[in-house]
């Protein structure tokens, strides 16, 4: 492997370390509970749709699938498994629909963001409502949600995606004109 | 003990946190949704955490819990009352166990993860790494890349951009209503814009050059 290789390997462990940090952070600091179903409201999806928009679909997935699920271990470990495949999808599909967009280029970004925001709540929808009742017939560990909360847990969700969303499309905006101006 | 058998103890003990066993199979509850079995499990890991860490650091763990709990839990709490209050929600005495427990769960899983984070000692690890006449391999590379990245944005980032949002909100300290909702919600999320693109900056500008400087490493070869 070249020293280029090398450094842009290194370069992107950085961002992903970076990034994966800041979303731990991000959910861990701001957390506000949904009493219907246990879990809670936070804002560490700007940062995994932030690295996504700015780095690609793998930095992206990468981030969603490392930083919300450290910070699921701290207090909520029930909800890992549904946060690490779900963040990690988000992530994955924000960076893959809004491909190298400039600052100009708004709309790819802004599907991306709508489509994160539709995975995340969707996705936990599915895994609360049908994945985890499944598995708690099981392993009585994931017994912690069912449809009726999964249904109460659609808007927070949404909210969560949205305001995410929103500062993550701010966030965006300002290093791609950064990255315009040189 | 070293490090390392520590952090050994450490992940043992949070094997209930994470399986619910055996926690979950002993019954006996202190009220309705409390056992005793989860109650003595936290003060378990707190003791273990205690007498692994030290009295000194354990205050630290302790407080820094304590800090992200209870905002949580009383979040929680004191939005059910009000759904409940305005017909929405269910009767206290349906949820009030469930956040005395969300309480026990994060009181114990925060000090173990923090205690975790405690006992590693980054920076002899990296100085290992770094000073080793054998050569670094590509994976201890990445391991060196993330250390300094995680140690620099927990240590260095976090309690400037900390500062700065004290400072800033200091100055915008206007009287009460000067403004309308929609501008104090407008100026929140422009807040957290920059609050967001602040500490990205923070965390990234270092990273190319410690990318030159971890690659240029002699590589580990093979013995001969």
């Amino acid at each position: 492997m070249t020293e280029a290789h090398e450094m842009k390997r290194l370069f992107n462990v950085g961002i992903i370390a970076a990034f994966a940090t800041l979303a731990f952070v991000g959910t861990t600091v701001i957390r506000v509970p949904i009493p219907a179903s246990g879990g809670y409201f936070n804002l560490g999806d700007t940062f995994v749709m932030v690295a996504a928009l700015l780095y690609g679909p793998v930095v992206g997935g990468l981030v969603g699938l490392i930083g919300p699920t450290l910070a699921d271990a701290v207090g909520f470990p029930q909800f890992i498994l549904a946060t690490a495949v779900v963040k990690g999808i988000e992530g994955m599909a924000v960076g893959w629909i809004a491909g190298k967009s400039g600052p100009d280029a708004m709309m790819k970004p802004v599907m991306a963001l709508v489509a994160g925001i539709l995975i995340l709540a969707g996705g936990y929808f599915v895994f609360e409502a049908l994945i985890y009742p499944i598995l708690a017939k099981g392993i009585p560990f994931f017994g912690v949600t069912d449809a009726t909360a999964a249904v109460a847990e659609l808007v927070p969700n949404l909210l969560q995606g949205g305001i995410s969303a929103v500062i993550a499309f701010g966030i965006w905006r300002v290093f791609s004109r950064r990255g315009e101006d040189g | 003990m070293n490090w390392k058998c520590r952090l050994a103890v450490l992940f043992i003990a949070l094997i209930p946190a994470f399986t619910g066993y055996p926690v979950n199979v002993w019954s006996g509850d202190i009220i309705p949704g409390i056992s005793w079995a989860w109650t003595g499990y936290c003060l378990l890991a707190n003791l273990l955490i205690f007498r692994l860490v030290g009295s000194r650091r354990y205050a630290g763990i302790l407080a820094v819990a304590s800090l992200i709990t209870v905002p949580v839990v009383f979040a929680g709490g004191t939005l059910s009352y009000f759904l409940w209050l305005t017909g929405w929600g269910a009767d206290p005495a349906g949820w009030s166990a469930h956040y005395v427990l969300l309480c026990l769960t994060m009181l114990t899983v925060i000090p173990l993860a923090l205690a975790v984070v405690t006992l590693v000692p980054f920076q002899a690890i990296e100085q290992r790494l770094l000073s080793g006449e054998a050569g670094v391999s590509r994976q201890e590379k990445n391991l060196l890349m993330f250390l300094r990245v995680f140690n620099h944005i927990v240590y260095f980032v976090i309690p400037s951009i900390l500062e700065i949002m004290r400072e800033e909100g200091a100055f915008r300290r206007r009287p009460a209503g000067s403004k309308t909702i929609r501008e104090r919600v407008r100026q929140l999320i422009r807040d957290m814009t920059l609050i967001g693109v602040e500490g990205i900056c923070a965390s990234i500008q270092y990273i190319p050059l410690w990318a030159v400087e971890i690659s240029r490493l002699p590589e580990k070869r093979p013995p001969q």
